[in-house]
């Protein structure tokens, strides 16, 4: 049984439009070149979760039709992960341990948004309280 | 039969005053960042979205 290392860098984990898919004439970086780029996660956690094909991309979107103020909705977005490839630092001096390129193909789904909680309203059962203690 | 007891991952969001915060909030509680979104707040100008399993929150609660 193998276990496994913690990472102590994280990764970066990159999602890239397969070649000429839906959109690509459009879809252009801040300088104007055309780009397949599409998000990145950036993940810290120790043993992060690698996306496998099949994995589709969150959608992240602000809310302006309702009185919240900042709301965000999400769901499951259109680009489904085809293929991963991954690389590991050559250096130790590097800002990630790995960095991950998966390339995803356009499935649209039909959209099913939900409102993103702030952090306070989903650990509502574990606000501290703050309890005077005696040492002896 | 092995019960998937894994604990469930969550998506949400914490005000900042910066994208900056949002990486140092990364790295400090070592989560995973999805986006930064801008926000028309008063107080704050973007949403850090991350999306982690559920941990102990406290810390990262009172982290302003």
């Amino acid at each position: 049984m193998t276990t496994k290392k913690p990472n102590s860098r994280g990764v970066l984990i990159l999602f890239y439009a397969e070649s000429d898919e839906a959109g690509w004439e459009n879809r252009r970086n801040p300088l104007g070149t055309l780009t397949d780029y599409l998000k990145e996660h950036q993940n810290r956690q120790s043993y992060p979760e690698i996306p496998q094909p099949g994995y589709r991309l969150p959608q992240i979107k602000r809310n302006l039709t309702t009185d919240e103020p900042d709301r965000l909705d999400s769901r499951d977005g259109d680009w489904i992960v085809t293929r991963v490839h991954r690389y590991s630092a050559m250096s130790g001096n590097c800002e990630w341990e790995e960095t991950v390129i998966c390339y995803c193909q356009y499935q649209p789904v039909t959209p099913q948004w939900e409102r993103v909680p702030r952090l306070e309203e989903i650990s509502q059962e574990k606000k501290p309280e703050f309890v005077a203690t005696s040492s002896e | 039969m092995i019960e998937d007891d894994a604990p469930k991952k969550k998506i949400f969001r914490k005000p900042a005053v910066s994208r900056k915060y949002c990486e140092q909030m990364r790295d400090k509680y070592n989560l995973n960042l999805i986006d930064v979104e801008v926000t028309q707040d008063q107080t704050f100008k973007v949403n850090c979205v991350f999306y982690n399993e559920e941990f102990n929150f406290q810390e990262l609660w009172y982290d302003n």
